[in-house]
C-alpha cells in the first residue's frame, strides 16, 4: 500500500461545481417544463425536459470548469532548494506500427536536450515495441542503431518488441515494469508523438523525489505542428482554452487525477504495486483488457493513497494530434469503448469517491450527444403528442382561457444553453486580451478572431462529429469491438470521394431528418438547420477541413516561438530524412547497443 | 486485493543491457458483486474529517 495522500483542498471547488451545475439544470428543467406546460402537459414535454436537464448539466459542468480555471493562476508546488537530482527514471516510448525515424528523431531530441541541463545521467530510453508490422518492425531496429549511434545511447537507450501485444499499450508498460521497473525510481510515460524539454524532465523527477507521496504527476501536453485545417484548429483549442479549463479540472481533481496516459511520471513502486490491471470478465467491448487504463491507474494509485496530481505550471510538454475529422472519430471511437467500459469498474471496491464520479462524467461526455439527438427527435415528433388546446378549460365559464405567453421564457432558455455553450470560450479569451496572454498567439485582435473563428468551425464541424460519437456508443452498446487501429500520424489530407465513404450516412440522416422536420413540424426547419445542413454536406466540410491551412488566424505561441526541443527534432528529423540517409538504412545496430536481433 | 502475477511473454528483441529488476504488479480488484454493494465506499475526507 502506499502513502495516505496529504493535501487536496478540492472540496469547495467540486462542491461548488456541483451545486452550480445542478442549479443550471435545474432551471433549465423549470423553464422548458413550464414552456411545454402552456398548452397542457404531455409525456414528450416530460421527456424533453429530463433531455435538457442532463444536457444542460453537462454543458454547465465545462462552463463551471472554465471559470475555476480562470479565478486561478498555475503555481509550482513548495519545494526545498534544488541540489541535484539523486533518482534514476526511465523514459518510456511504447510504439505500434509508427514511422520509427519521426519517433526517434524526437527520442533524439529529448536526450540532446537533457544532455544540456546536465542530468542526462539520471535518465534512460526504453523503447517498447508492440509493432504487429514486420517491416516497420525492421525499420525500427536498424534506426535505433543509428539513434544509438549519434546519441552515444548504448548502455542509455533499449529496445524491444513483444511479440504478444498482451493488455496492450497498459500490458506494454506493465511488461516494462515486471522485467527492470526496479531499477528506476520513475518512469516517464511518454506516447510515440509525445516530445518534452529536458528541463522540464528534470524538474518532473525533482518534484516526485521532493514528494515521497506523490505517485503520480502529470503535465498538459500542448498539440503542436498541425497543418490542415481542423489541426489547427484544435491545436488552437488546445493551446488557448485548455489550459484554462485543465486547470478547472485539476482544481476539482485535486490529488486523484488526472492521468492522461502520457507526458506524466509515475513512481515505479507505486505504480507496479497498484497498476496491475486485470482483464475484466466477459468479451470485448464491456470485458477484456481494459482500453482507457489510464484513467483507471489514476483511481487505482489514489486507492492506494498515493497523490495523482497534474502540474499545469509545467510547461515544455508536447503531442501531436489528428488532422482531420476522421481520424478523429476514429480515435474518439477507442476513447469511447474505453470509457464505456469504465462503468463495469465504477463500483470497484475501495476507490475514491471523486474517481468513480471521474468515470461517470467520462460515461456521460460520450452518452452526452445521444440526449441532445434525443431532444431533437423527441421535438420533432412533439406535436403529435400535444394534446388539443382546450379554450374552455373552466366548465361553466363563458370566456374561453388563452395559453399563457411563454416566448420569452424559451428564448431565455435558448440563450442561456447557447451562453454556456459559448461564453466560457469568450472570457477565456476577454481574460487573455485582458492579461496579455493574447500577445503569444498573434496579438489580441488574432487571438480573438481566432476564438470567434473557432466557436463557427467547432459549431459546423459538431454536428458530424455528434453523428460519429452517436455511431460509436451503439456499436460499443451492441458489442462491437473496434479493435486496436494503428494510429495515422502522417499527413490527413482527404479527397471528396474518401470523405463520402466515411460520412455518406450522415449525409443520409441529415436527408431524412430534415425531411421528416419538414413535413411534422415545419416550425422547426430553421432550428434544424444548422444541424441538419452540415450533415448533408459533410463530405464537402470533411474534405476541406482535412486540407493545409493557409490562414494566419489560430497561430499558437509554438508557431511563432518553437520550443528548443522542437527545433532540434526539425535538425534531426531533415537530416535523417536527408539523401545520407540512404546509406543509414543498412547499417546493422551496433553492438552492445541494446538490441538483439529477431 | 491481489493475484499471482502473470510471467511477461516471450520477446524478440528485448531490453538488453537493461538491469534485470522485476517489480510484481499484482492484479488489481475491479469488480464487485453488484454496484450497489459498495462495502467499502469511501466518503470524501473533507465529509469524514468535517472539514
Amino acid at each position: 500500500m502506499g502513502r495516505t495522500a496529504g493535501r487536496s483542498g478540492a472540496f469547495i471547488p467540486r462542491t461548488l461545481g456541483l451545486a452550480l451545475s445542478a442549479l443550471a439544470a435545474s432551471g433549465a428543467f423549470m423553464l422548458f417544463l413550464q414552456f411545454g406546460w402552456s398548452d397542457g402537459l404531455d409525456a414528450m414535454d416530460i421527456v424533453r425536459s429530463a433531455f435538457i436537464l442532463i444536457s444542460t448539466f453537462w454543458l454547465a459542468w465545462g462552463a463551471v470548469q472554465a471559470v475555476l480555471g480562470l479565478l486561478s493562476q498555475p503555481r509550482p508546488p513548495k519545494l526545498p532548494p534544488f541540489n541535484g537530482l539523486n533518482s534514476k527514471t526511465a523514459i518510456l516510448v511504447p510504439v505500434y506500427n509508427e514511422d520509427p525515424v519521426t519517433v526517434y528523431s524526437r527520442i533524439a531530441a529529448m536526450d540532446a536536450s537533457l544532455k544540456a541541463t546536465g542530468y542526462a545521467r539520471h535518465f534512460h530510453f526504453a523503447i517498447l515495441s508492440d509493432t504487429r508490422n514486420d517491416d516497420v518492425a525492421e525499420q525500427e531496429r536498424i534506426w535505433f542503431g543509428r539513434l544509438v549511434d549519434e546519441c552515444d545511447g548504448a548502455g542509455r537507450m533499449f529496445y524491444r518488441r513483444r511479440t504478444n501485444n498482451k493488455g496492450r499499450k497498459a500490458g506494454n508498460i506493465e511488461d516494462f515494469f515486471q522485467r527492470a521497473g526496479g531499477a528506476y525510481d520513475f518512469a516517464l510515460i511518454l506516447d510515440a508523438d509525445s516530445l518534452m524539454e529536458g528541463t522540464t524532465i528534470v524538474e518532473m523527477a525533482r518534484r516526485m523525489e521532493a514528494e515521497p507521496e506523490l505517485g503520480l504527476l502529470q503535465t498538459l501536453p500542448k498539440v503542436t505542428r498541425a497543418k490542415a485545417r481542423f489541426g489547427r484548429a484544435m491545436q488552437f483549442s488546445a493551446s488557448f482554452h485548455s489550459p484554462i479549463f485543465a486547470r478547472g479540472l485539476a482544481m476539482m481533481q485535486g490529488d486523484t487525477g488526472p492521468f492522461w496516459g502520457h507526458n506524466a511520471i509515475v513512481r515505479s513502486r507505486a505504480f507496479a504495486e497498484s497498476c496491475g490491471l486485470p482483464e475484466l470478465p466477459g468479451k470485448p467491448p464491456f470485458g477484456g483488457h481494459i482500453m482507457s487504463h489510464d484513467y483507471v491507474e489514476a483511481a487505482l494509485l489514489a486507492r492506494a493513497g498515493w497523490i495523482v496530481r497534474l502540474d499545469d505550471d509545467l510547461e515544455g510538454s508536447f503531442e501531436e494530434g489528428p488532422e482531420n475529422i476522421i481520424d478523429h472519430a476514429k480515435r474518439d471511437r477507442r476513447w469511447c469503448q474505453g470509457n464505456l467500459q469504465h462503468s463495469k469498474i465504477v463500483g470497484a471496491p475501495g476507490l475514491r469517491s471523486w474517481n468513480r464520479f471521474v468515470f461517470i462524467q467520462g460515461i456521460l461526455s460520450y452518452i452526452s450527444p445521444l440526449f441532445w439527438l434525443g431532444f431533437i427527435v423527441s421535438s420533432i415528433f412533439a406535436p403529435w403528442f400535444a394534446p388539443p388546446v382546450n379554450y374552455f378549460p373552466v366548465e361553466g365559464w363563458p370566456f374561453p382561457v388563452f395559453p399563457s405567453d411563454e416566448t420569452w421564457k424559451a428564448i431565455g432558455l435558448a440563450i442561456g444553453i447557447f451562453g454556456l455553450l459559448f461564453l466560457p470560450k469568450l472570457l477565456v479569451a476577454a481574460d487573455a486580451a485582458l492579461s496579455g496572454r493574447a500577445r503569444a498567439f498573434g496579438g489580441t485582435g488574432n487571438a480573438l478572431s481566432s476564438t470567434l473563428m473557432e466557436l463557427v468551425f467547432s459549431s459546423i464541424t459538431a454536428p458530424i462529429l455528434m453523428m460519429f460519437q452517436t455511431r460509436s456508443v451503439l456499436q460499443v452498446v451492441f458489442g462491437a469491438d473496434g479493435g486496436w487501429p494503428t494510429n495515422n500520424r502522417g499527413d490527413g489530407t482527404l479527397g471528396v470521394g474518401e470523405s463520402w465513404t466515411a460520412t455518406w450516412w450522415i449525409v443520409l440522416t441529415g436527408a431524412v431528418v430534415l425531411a421528416t422536420t419538414w413535413f411534422l413540424a415545419p416550425g422547426l426547419v430553421p432550428w434544424l438547420l444548422p444541424i441538419a445542413v452540415p450533415m448533408i454536406v459533410a463530405p464537402f466540410i470533411v474534405s476541406w477541413t482535412s486540407k493545409s491551412s493557409r490562414t494566419n488566424l489560430f497561430i499558437t505561441p509554438m508557431d511563432l516561438n518553437p520550443a528548443p526541443v522542437m527545433q532540434r527534432q526539425d535538425r534531426i528529423l531533415a537530416a535523417w530524412q536527408g539523401p545520407v540517409s540512404a546509406s543509414v538504412v543498412t547499417q546493422p545496430a551496433p553492438s552492445g547497443s541494446g538490441v538483439t536481433p529477431a | 486485493m491481489s493475484s499471482p502475477n502473470t510471467q511477461p511473454e516471450a520477446d524478440e528483441g528485448n531490453l538488453g543491457a537493461l538491469p534485470n529488476a522485476p517489480l510484481a504488479m499484482p492484479k488489481q480488484v475491479l469488480t464487485s458483486a453488484s454496484w450497489f454493494s459498495l462495502r467499502k465506499f469511501t466518503w470524501p475526507r473533507a465529509i469524514k474529517t468535517g472539514h
